[in-house]
């Protein structure tokens, strides 16, 4: 099976953990990886992504191994990580309205869902999303939602929301994740690995506020084959 | 000599309003003072209240939201929602009394009543009506949404620094039999109106004061350090129970509610009064600000206004202040409950 990633600089951790587990997987994965900010400046048409934005082609070229375009046509499935997607966690006490509208809105305005809806125009194959890691606790943007619940019935109603486009959404793994899911614990995030001028740097702790390691991209690698139906080689 | 012969230009009608072109008068304020950029300004009160807020935000000023949207809620249906109206998720809190209801249960001095209301299998809070768009789809999912709006009302007096609280209608319902208020009449968002428990009480100058005299000095109690800016909301009411014209009623109603501002704001040293219902309401505007329906408040009147709140804290107090960001001043997005009586007038006459 050939699958693609497309994504923002999270896909530097999955990317660590590929480079050491390609062997036990009976897959070839591809990499399209550039900063958030630009790696959803493309287009799309007749199966083939594109930019006219030289650094994103850049990035993609390094990432990939080559290649400026993504042509759609050679993979059977395409994984999206990052791109500025953040499994929205639902504080204690929002009505049952709210939490819909919520995860309507997280469709609606996200650069993942906008680009997944381009993009699932001439790609008919299983599209799975991988959101950001959740951030640790003690980050200041970690407080914002103070009391998380519900983690099981977000990811349902994401997945319903989804279906429509034929997403298959893989939760920030919970063994990554405090007792109470609201936070990445500080052993998945020390080590992040960066994308700094494309290149996969796996020697520097990149930010330990809003990037995952190796060990976290190798949990999101086994969520990802989980939802393909992919096995280990034995 | 005569004590006239040296008071300042701006105590004379002719160079101070008459000379000037309306957009010209200023030093209409001389604020107790200083809010800074930095000082947590929280807001409540009636429809035109929500402008400061917004007004405060788009200067890269602080305010106070202590009941914030979660996040990835599209700033549409925040709105929709009611977050980020006012500092929490109280809805429109039109009188003085209801302020004071509001601060009772903050402190703990008395529970909000259990009374919900029904309407087609959901759920609305009497003392919230409108504060999520159909209701709630359970008692309990309604009783948890306004603990938590109460809470974040405690917490907003407790941290800020000012309070800003825009007082908007003399006219109340109460429950008799409970003694408690609503902010709209049972029966026109949601609930039923029973003749024998709902009563309909205009509040005089009297009662109006006491109640707000006493509110205050309960909440500096809680937060000694607190500053507390009163305005008047210059928008007319929607409909009367007076018994008056709703003109008259309208001109009664927001002058006392002026002189009951003006008169604690003279009293309490840490209360001050800005004169936002004067710009918008007063002749020399000519009712400029006011759109089509002489009821809105047009975005040109809204952003004067808040031009001059800013300018004569500028004056008193020369900031450095923040870069003011273009926002919407649009007044027909401001969500006023009381708007929803206009869907009332004429039944059944």
């Amino acid at each position: 099976m050939n699958i693609c990633v497309i994504g923002s600089s999270h896909v530097a951790a999955l990317k660590a953990a590929w480079d050491n587990e390609a062997a036990a997987w009976p897959v070839r994965m591809t990499f399209f990886a550039a900063p958030g900010g630009i790696a959803s400046k493309v287009k799309s048409s007749e199966g083939i992504i594109c930019s006219t934005d030289n650094r994103l082609k850049e990035f993609w070229k390094k990432t990939s191994g080559g290649e400026e375009k993504v042509n759609l046509r050679r993979y059977d499935a395409l994984v999206i990580v990052g791109l500025q997607f953040s499994f929205p966690l639902l504080r204690a006490g929002l009505s049952r309205q709210v939490r819909e509208v919520l995860i309507s809105d997280v469709f609606c305005f996200s650069k993942t869902f906008s680009f997944i809806s381009m993009v699932r125009k001439s790609f008919s194959g299983p599209i799975v999303v991988c959101p950001r890691p959740l951030y640790p606790e003690g980050s200041k943007a970690a407080t914002r939602e103070d009391l998380v619940e519900s983690f099981d019935d977000t990811l349902e109603a994401l997945e319903e929301e989804g279906s429509g486009l034929q997403i298959l959404f893989t939760p920030p793994p919970l063994k990554a994740l405090s007792t109470d899911r609201r936070f990445t614990r500080p052993e998945y995030l020390s080590g992040a690995p960066s994308l700094k001028g494309g290149e996969f740097n796996a020697d520097k702790d990149f930010d330990r506020e809003a990037h995952a390691n190796e060990a976290y991209g190798s949990l999101v690698l086994r969520e990802i084959f989980e939802k393909l139906g992919i096995s280990q080689i034995d | 000599m005569n004590p006239y012969e040296t008071l300042d230009e701006i105590f004379f009608w002719s160079p101070a309003v008459a000379k000037k072109s309306m957009f010209d008068i200023n030093r209409l304020w001389d604020p107790k003072f200083k809010i800074g950029p930095k000082m947590k300004v929280a807001t409540y009160g009636s429809c035109f209240a929500q402008h400061i807020g917004r007004a405060l935000a788009g200067r890269n000023f602080n305010w106070m939201i202590a009941e914030p949207a979660p996040q990835g809620l599209s700033k549409d249906n925040s709105k929709k929602f009611n977050y980020g109206i006012f500092s929490a998720r109280t809805g429109n809190i039109y009188t003085t009394t209801l302020l004071a209801q509001w601060v009772s249960w903050a402190t703990g001095d008395v529970s909000p009543p259990g009374e919900v209301w029904e309407k087609g299998g959901r759920y609305y809070d009497p003392f919230r009506p409108n504060i999520e768009p159909n209701g709630f789809e359970s008692r309990e999912e309604m009783k948890v949404s306004r603990s938590l709006a109460v809470e974040a009302f405690k917490k907003s007096i407790l941290e800020c620094d000012v309070l800003v609280f825009t007082m908007g209608l003399t006219e109340s319902w109460f429950n008799a039999e409970g003694g408690y208020e609503y902010p709209m009449c049972p029966g026109t968002v949601a609930g039923e109106f029973d003749e024998k428990k709902h009563q309909f009480v205009n509040q005089d100058y009297t009662q109006i004061r006491k109640a707000l005299v006493s509110c205050l000095r309960g909440i500096k109690k809680l937060n000694p350090k607190l500053k507390v800016l009163l305005t008047v909301s210059p928008v007319p009411l929607t409909a009367t129970m007076s018994g008056k014209h709703v003109l008259v009623a309208t001109m009664e109603s927001k002058s006392i509610l002026r002189a009951v501002a003006g008169s604690v704001a003279s009293e309490l040293r840490f209360v001050d009064y800005f004169p936002s219902y004067e710009i918008i309401n007063s002749a020399p505007y000519k009712g400029a600000f006011f759109e089509p329906n002489m009821r809105s408040v047009n975005p040109v009147g809204v952003n004067h206004v808040m031009d001059q709140f800013f300018s004569c804290l500028q004056d008193k107090f020369p900031l450095k202040l923040p870069e003011k960001r273009i926002v919407d001043a649009g007044s027909d997005d401001a969500v006023c409950e009381e708007e929803l009586l206009n869907a009332f007038q004429g039944g059944g006459k």
